[in-house]
Order: structure tokens, then sequence, then C-alpha cells
């Protein structure tokens, strides 16, 4: 039961780690870095109307939602794996439980934020 | 490197040689990304608010300090990026009749599907 468990977790890593390895990247250079070095074409393009405008569509929040998802689910369970490969002294249910449930909250303040625009 | 001799080597396994520095690296991507994801819910949760408080928060996002933290966060992903598509193959072994197929057949698509990710998110912010 244990080892289907942990089959579950580690297809929503590899589904999430695809996903990060293809997305992540480039938005934390179109909404940090480009802006951030002040580069004009990318501080135009992340003003309020036209990203509201861009994400209000129906597909692209489909499509930012299951990217937040599977990226969180991802993350957490690389987390808490560093945090056992670092053996760090912490029972393993109480942790697995706690980065699950860090990821399931990032998932449904996804849906919640998305659900406003 | 499996996980379970990272366990038995104790905490310092990742000093011991390169290619497992490389590995703790690798994990230490996911930290990152977490991170990241915070800052793009509060991007998201700013524009279903009203533009005012949207493009306050954009503003705080190019103080010195956030620069540096979104070219290190860079750094780290594009890290996740290349060491996950590379090693697809291992996890995904195909098979075309006795041959194994060739891992750069496997891992190349990843990296064309990459590309092809950046030119769609930057047409449709850009244009």
């Amino acid at each position: 039961m244990k080892g289907s468990h942990e089959a579950f977790w580690w297809s929503l890593f590899s589904a999430g780690g695809v996903i990060a390895a293809m997305l992540i990247p480039v938005l934390v250079f179109v909404t940090v870095v480009a802006p951030g070095f002040g580069w004009g074409v990318f501080v135009d393009a992340m003003q309020y109307d036209r990203i509201a405008g861009l994400v209000g569509h129906q597909l692209v929040k489909a499509i930012l939602f299951v990217s937040i998802w599977l990226s969180f689910f991802h993350a957490f369970h690389r987390i808490r794996h560093l945090i056992l490969d670092m053996h760090v002294s912490v029972p393993g249910l109480p942790l697995a439980v706690l980065n699950y449930a860090l990821a399931t909250a990032g998932t449904v303040s996804a849906a919640l934020v998305l659900w406003r625009i | 490197m499996s996980t379970s001799s990272r366990r038995a080597l104790g905490p310092r396994w990742w000093l011991m040689r390169r290619s497992y520095f490389l590995v703790f690296v690798r994990e230490l991507t996911a930290i990152f990304i977490a991170a990241y994801l915070v800052i793009l819910l509060i991007i998201l949760a700013k524009l279903g608010g009203d533009a005012g408080s949207y493009e306050a928060f954009r503003e705080s996002l190019t103080s010195p300090g956030m620069l540096v933290f979104g070219v290190i966060t860079l750094a780290f992903t594009l890290f996740h990026s290349i060491t996950f598509i590379s090693l697809i193959p291992q996890g995904m072994a195909i098979w075309r009749g006795e041959e194994r197929v060739h891992p750069a057949l496997i891992a190349g698509p990843g990296y064309v599907g990459l590309v092809a990710v950046v030119a769609i998110v930057l047409v449709a912010i850009l244009r």
C-alpha cells in the first residue's frame, strides 16, 4: 500500500518536473528579471491592462492552474526528499503530510486567485 | 546516485564528489521553484484586485533585492530544466523491437518542447 502511495507522489513529481522545466524559467524571466533590468518591452508587457487581458482568457487560466498545481507538488515532493537526504531528524509521516499540505494549499490558492481574475 | 545511497553515506554526502554536489544543487532547485510559485500567486492575486495594487507590487519586484533573487532563481530553474530533460531517458526507456531507442532521441524532443514553450510565452506576452 505504501508503495502505491509513493508511486502516486512520484507521478505528480514527474509531471510537475516536466512542466516546471518548460515554463518556470521563462516566467521568472518575463515577470522578475527583465522588468528588474528595466528592459522597456518587458516593462510595458507587464502593465495591468495587458496582463489582465491575457490571464483573463479561460485557456490561459487553465494552463496556469495545471502548471502551478503540478509544479507545487513537484517542488514539495523534492523538498521532502531533500530534507531526508540531509539527515534532518524529523519523522517521515509528519514531514510528508506537511509538504503535501503546503502543495495542496498552493494549489487551492491558485484556484482562488485565478477564479477572481 | 540513488536516494538510499545518499542516506547511507551520511549528512555530508553532497561534499564527497562533484557529481554528488550537482545532485544536491538539483534538489535545491525545488526551493527556488516553490519560492517563485509564491511570487506568481501574489502577482495573480494582485491582478484580481485593482490596477493600483498590481502596479505597486510590480514596482516592488524591480527592487535590487528582487532582481538578485530573480537572477539566482532563473539560474536554478534553468539548471532544473536542463537536468530534468536530460534525465527523462533514464526514467523512460523506449524499445524498438530488441533495440533500445538512443537517449538523445528521447531527450531531444524535450529540448524542442522547451524552446517551443518559451517562444509561445514570449509571443503571447509581447504581442
